[in-house]
């Protein structure tokens, strides 16, 4: 296996896809994973079953919606599309990584004091 | 509300609407995972892998997929069994850690809760609605009290001769009747039974105002001599002796040796004189020797609005002083007439230390 690939950060997950259904639409979780495989360039390893569970959650807190359709191979498949509260979180969410990684990012740039 | 519990809220919702629709949510997830799977298979297929190889990488790809599922269940369910046990075991232990707080705690309780139900059942039975008599407030049973006797001792019973004359001279009751208990055989195809039964005066059943549950109630040509005979009967007895069986009404029973026709069975609460069956008669003067003679029937008034109970006793005394000239072997030498309420019979000293100031 490759040794470069890093795991998926805990919270991350659910940030992404929402990214992606507000950026490509509704849906389903094959094309979820597919889109996060490309966007991360096969430098991050994510168990794809995961996505159902993080599905799941944020179909619990109301941020997305779920609706049977047919996939592009005309197979029943479930569509998961970004809500309005999901848009809402979305922003929140976004702010908060870009405050942690800078935050992250300044700290990691520090140098030795001499 | 701050996101961090509004999250946990939805989360609790949901896991709510969980416990109703869990099924069909299982069953949906499983074909999405096939469905998953499957495309990833054909992608890798695709890609140049043989089937099996295929399936086992898209297998490697997806994850445990057991995992997936267990962690779904704990997203859809409301408190595991687990965590249900735990905080059993932990509510056992502290309860077992202070045994005697608990011990008094619970024993409060159930004291508390124990005791103000049965006070209330009281209350309710006895000062509330003890009978379900029309006015039964005013509803007094007068007694012979002879001074040397003890204040709530005194004759109860009358003789026929006593009640027709007290019922036709006093100027303080609305309506006067009397009981007498009557033993009561039973006769039936499979031997005899005994009823504890009244005997009951024209108007007793317009007396406490009760309408009757089944049939009819006792009628004024019902106590005429020459009459068809007829009973009544009582709602316990109807029910427990005769199931409730309604083709009973106006079938006849041998009641001591006579064809009576049951005419009517009264509600649940009627329970007069705690008889079973109540059967008609109409008093007349007669002799005052044998047991026609005998003081035997229990005589009750209903006093006009209005009149008190020293009114009462005053104009029934002067009523019996004139009978004890006729009949003075049934009177002691000096008394008066004293009359109780029928509440009063139930409920005794407590009402009297309650009503006085």
């Amino acid at each position: 296996m490759d040794t470069a690939k890093s795991e998926v950060l805990q919270g991350t997950l659910d940030l992404m896809i929402l990214k992606t259904l507000h950026a490509m639409g509704p849906q389903h979780g094959f094309g979820i994973a597919r889109r996060i495989e490309q966007i991360s360039r096969d430098t991050l390893q994510l168990n794809e079953g995961t996505v159902y569970t993080s599905l799941l959650r944020m179909q619990q807190q109301g941020w997305i919606a779920a609706q049977w359709g047919t996939s592009e191979n005309n197979r029943k498949a479930k569509f998961y599309s970004i809500t309005k509260r999901g848009e809402k979180q979305l922003e929140v969410e976004t702010e908060n990584w870009e405050r942690i990684s800078g935050v992250i990012g300044r700290v990691l740039r520090l140098d030795p004091e001499r | 509300m701050s996101s961090r519990l509004e999250f946990r809220l939805r989360g609790f919702a949901a896991k709510f609407r969980g416990l109703f629709s869990d099924r069909q949510h299982d069953d949906e997830l499983d074909a999405e995972i096939r469905e998953h799977l499957k495309m990833l298979t054909d992608r890798f297929v695709a890609q140049g892998a043989t089937p099996d190889e295929a399936a086992r990488a898209a297998r490697l790809q997806f994850g445990n997929s057991a995992l997936l599922r267990e962690e779904r269940r704990e997203l859809l369910t409301l408190t595991s069994v687990e965590a249900l046990w735990l905080d059993l075991r932990y509510a056992l232990r502290t309860i077992w850690r202070n045994r005697a707080f608990a011990g008094i705690a619970i024993a409060t309780l159930a004291l508390g809760i124990g005791s103000a139900t049965a006070i209330f059942s009281v209350v309710d039975n006895v000062l509330l609605a003890p009978f379900p008599y029309k006015d039964a407030e005013r509803i007094v049973l007068p007694r012979v009290h002879g001074a040397q006797q003890a204040e709530d001792d005194g004759r109860q019973g009358y003789t026929a001769n006593e009640v027709l004359e007290i019922a036709e001279s006093n100027r303080v009751f609305d309506a006067v009747i009397a009981t007498q208990e009557d033993l009561v055989l039973y006769k039936h195809g499979e031997g005899t039974e005994q009823f504890y039964g009244a005997r009951v005066t024209p108007g007793t059943f317009e007396f406490f105002g009760m309408p009757v549950l089944h049939g009819r109630l006792l009628q004024p040509g019902d106590y005429e001599s020459g009459a068809p005979p007829v009973f009544v009967m009582r709602y316990k007895t109807w029910k427990q002796k005769f199931n409730s069986d309604l083709s009973l009404l106006n079938k006849t029973f041998i009641l001591n040796g006579t064809a009576r026709t049951l005419v009517g069975v009264m509600p649940p609460r009627f329970a007069w004189y705690d008889a079973e069956v109540y059967i008609p008669e109409k008093l007349a003067r007669g002799p005052t020797t044998g047991p026609a003679g005998f003081p035997s029937w229990f005589l009750v008034g209903r006093l006009k609005p209005g009149v008190s109970s020293r009114q009462a006793e005053a104009d029934l005394t002067v009523i019996a002083k004139r009978l004890a000239t006729i009949y003075p072997k049934d009177y002691p030498a000096q008394f008066t007439i004293l009359i109780k309420h029928l509440g009063d019979t139930v409920i005794g000293r407590f009402a009297a230390q309650s009503a006085s100031p």
